[in-house]
């Protein structure tokens, strides 16, 4: 059967990998080649890359990070942040990344999901969304989770599907770099969806990959800290989650 | 040198990267004589049933290729490569290869299932010549598959079990993305490259 997937990601600014607390906050965590090269050795499903500067130039330093990292690592590579044309997403594929994920455009011009999964096929197009709680719904975020929408997940998340996103990536910035479990009561609400949900926002220990991945219906479940300052070693968290029952590949 | 067939669409990085680290030089096929230069040939899995044989045969790639084939050059078909290879398929109008005498089709939506099926799922390997293993995991990403048939040496279960590889004579055609797997694909792709 289909396993669950583990997924480091890796912030990048100016070409370095970096991790903040709740969006704010950066702290510089390494080289994203030599990050990369050693998630894979430890059994990453999948590598996500997120451009949280996303100017120009820092696009051609993603496109760089990117390229070097195909050389060496051979599973799926994922990269977001600051995507806004059909331009963009062709230059990130020709570097090698395998899919990539827009957030901000995305809710600004819905009809840019739809253009990229007519040319580039929904396999490639991930939507990223960021949510926070107000009261019993959700509601979207976008600019790195500095602005409010309004817009509630769910109505979001159809619009989305409908469109052609082949995976959708949720981030709770309630619980993102806390380190308190991820939103289970998010990931409980979403329920069944078309396309493979990846739960992002909150992981600390073992046990929380062991909630989200067990108690949801999520395909998979996206960390960065825990893994960059080795809190968690992927290889350990896999091998764990594998004992507990969880769907894992090893 | 293998030769990668271009269908014009989609990119082809990872699956040139992956050779290169397996130690096989790879060029892309363009044009019927490019077949000339090489001893094995590789047909990617980037784009849409329809599109990749229309630009076959807006290359002339399309006779010199089923040529090849049936003159023994050892194939790989990766993904929609392995599809090309089989008589026609649900997600086009177009004529397929012909070499494996089936339609293929499109996975049903179940709940649970998300459809394109993608990840990593298990192959169960069964008088393979070229995976020395019971089992494996490789990545998948796709919609739509090719029936258990006789020539089928792995299988994979989702919403249905279907093909995973397919070994017949000199074509082996493989429904996950080697140059996505890991080291398991790396190694698939170098005994497919060996003694070049």
């Amino acid at each position: 059967m289909l396993t669950k997937r583990i997924i480091p990601c890796l912030d990048i600014k100016n070409g370095r990998v970096v991790k903040g607390v709740n969006f704010i906050g950066l702290k510089d965590a390494g080289c994203p080649v030599e990050l990369a090269r050693q998630y894979n050795d430890q059994l990453a499903d999948e590598i996500v890359f997120l451009d949280i500067t996303a100017t120009n130039e820092s696009r051609q330093t993603m496109l760089e990070v990117v390229k070097r990292v195909a050389r060496e690592v051979f599973i799926p590579l994922t990269v977001g942040g600051g995507i806004a044309s059909t331009g963009d997403v062709k230059a990130l594929l020709n570097s090698g990344a395998d899919k990539v994920a827009i957030n901000s455009a995305a809710v600004n011009n819905p009809q840019l999901i739809t253009e990229l999964a007519e040319i580039f096929g929904s396999q490639c197009i991930v939507v990223a969304i960021d949510v926070k709680k107000h009261q019993n719904e959700w509601l979207v975020y976008t600019h790195g989770g500095s602005k409010a929408t309004g817009i509630e997940i769910r109505s979001w998340i159809d619009q989305v599907v409908r469109r052609g996103a082949g995976e959708l990536l949720i981030t709770s910035i309630d619980t993102d770099g806390s380190r308190n479990g991820f939103d289970l009561e998010l990931y409980r609400l979403l329920g069944q969806t078309r396309v493979p949900i990846i739960a992002s926002g909150g992981a600390g220990r073992l046990q929380d990959f062991a909630d989200v991945l067990g108690l949801t219906n999520v395909s998979g479940a996206l960390a960065a800290s825990v893994f960059h300052y080795q809190q968690l070693s992927i290889i350990q968290l896999k091998r764990k989650l594998h004992r507990l029952g969880v769907r894992i590949r090893l | 040198m293998i030769g990668i067939i271009d269908y014009g669409v989609g990119n082809v990085f990872s699956v040139r990267n992956a050779l290169k680290k397996v130690h096989c030089n790879s060029i892309m096929i363009k044009k019927p004589r490019d077949f000339s230069k090489v001893k094995k040939i590789i047909m990617p899995g980037v784009g849409a049933f329809d599109d990749a044989l229309n630009s076959l045969q807006q290359s002339n790639l399309y006779h010199s290729l089923i040529r090849v084939i049936e003159q023994g050059m050892p194939t790989l078909g990766i993904c929609l490569g392995l599809q090309l290879l089989a008589s026609s398929s649900e997600e086009g109008l177009a004529a397929g290869l012909g070499f494996i005498q089936q339609r293929v089709q499109k996975l049903n939506y179940q709940p649970h299932m998300p459809v394109p099926h993608m990840g990593w799922n298990k192959v169960e390997f069964n008088n393979s010549k070229i995976f020395d293993c019971k089992q494996g995991y490789y990545y998948f990403v796709h919609s739509f598959y090719l029936d258990i048939i006789e020539s089928t040496t792995g299988v994979t279960a989702y919403s249905q079990r279907f093909s995973a590889a397919v070994e017949k004579e000199n074509i082996l055609g493989v429904q996950f993305h080697p140059e996505k797997s890991g080291v398991n694909g790396l190694k698939m792709l170098g005994r497919f490259g060996e003694c070049i």
